[in-house]
């Protein structure tokens, strides 16, 4: 049996910044693979749509539903960020289940980046900006008035809520990825024989439904800041 | 026992302890979900949203035990 070792990271210097190299890569690996799978899909557009095309049609138009599920016809212009979201951490969680550990690295090892805290952060305070910035496009100064709503003094909590949403957000994302990649850990080092297949073909699902999570959480947060007022 | 041993059984009966809520809340929810399906089939779709928003809510509060965890790793230097 060999030590679990968690948040251990590959750390390189590069210039002031301490860079976890690993996440880093693993997480550069997901973009290319959906810039490069959106690259070959959209090739060859077809009015006959092939079996790839009409995959990828089915998965915008459940993008869609995401974005115009909380918005209605307003969430079309809110498609692109809620459909990158979706895609990255779709890519990123399920990048988790590849054989990584055949490579050894000297410190730490290769795995979803989602089960770095910083990537986390990272998607939830791009949320953040998103909202409160698509809140000021829509309303102007007049933005800042539900803070004062629906008395002046709830300012506090209102305020706190823009403080927990990014929390939460990146912490559910983090904890999720990271407790199902322990599970696995500890059953291959009780079973390392087929006991710990199950809990991966679990992860899929996980995977998934995290992707779906946070995207839908994001649209409803950039619903919320950019509803017309006195429509709550 | 030492310190380290404490701290170790702590954070175990923590999780335990952190998990108990919100799985009955998860219960509850889901009960009353599935509940709303059986007298109006038709509103499936909605009550799956609302139930997948809800539990969420619920999730987030073990992951934060979880999280709190890893803190307790970093203030105790354990594992």
């Amino acid at each position: 049996m060999h030590a679990i070792k968690v948040g251990e990271h590959w750390i390189e210097h590069i210039g002031p910044l301490q860079v976890h190299m690993d996440t880093l890569f693993t997480a550069w690996l997901a973009m290319g693979v959906t810039i490069l799978l959106a690259f070959v899909i959209t090739r060859k557009l077809d009015i006959i749509p092939d079996g790839l095309q009409t995959f990828s049609e089915m998965l915008m138009g459940f993008l869609e539903g995401i974005a115009k599920g909380e918005m209605g016809e307003r969430g079309q212009k809110h498609v692109p960020i809620i459909a990158s979201l979706f895609l990255f951490i779709l890519m990123a969680n399920l990048e988790g289940q590849l054989p990584w550990r055949l490579y050894h690295l000297e410190r730490g090892e290769l795995a979803s980046p989602t089960n770095d805290l910083n990537t986390t952060l990272g998607l939830a305070l791009v949320v953040s900006v998103y909202y409160i910035g698509a809140g000021l496009f829509s309303k102007g100064l007049g933005y800042f008035n539900h803070y004062f709503q629906p008395m002046w003094f709830m300012f506090p909590f209102n305020l706190l809520e823009d403080f927990t949403r990014p929390l939460s957000l990146s912490l559910r994302l983090f904890g999720n990825i990271l407790a199902g990649e322990l599970i696995i850990l500890i059953l291959i080092s009780l079973i390392p024989i087929l006991a710990p297949v199950p809990m991966m073909l679990f992860e899929l699902f996980v995977a998934f439904i995290q992707a779906y999570i946070f995207s839908v959480l994001a649209s409803s947060y950039i619903a919320g800041a950019t509803a017309p007022q006195h429509e709550h | 026992m030492d310190t380290q041993a404490l701290v170790t059984l702590a954070i175990i009966i923590g999780i335990g302890l952190a998990a108990v809520g919100p799985g009955i809340g998860m219960g509850i929810a889901t009960a009353a979900a599935i509940n709303a399906v059986a007298r109006q089939p038709e509103v499936e779709g909605k009550a799956r949203n609302l139930l997948l928003f809800g539990i969420v809510f619920m999730e987030v509060l073990v992951i934060y035990a979880i999280f709190a965890v890893f803190l307790a790793k970093y203030l105790f230097n354990l594992f």
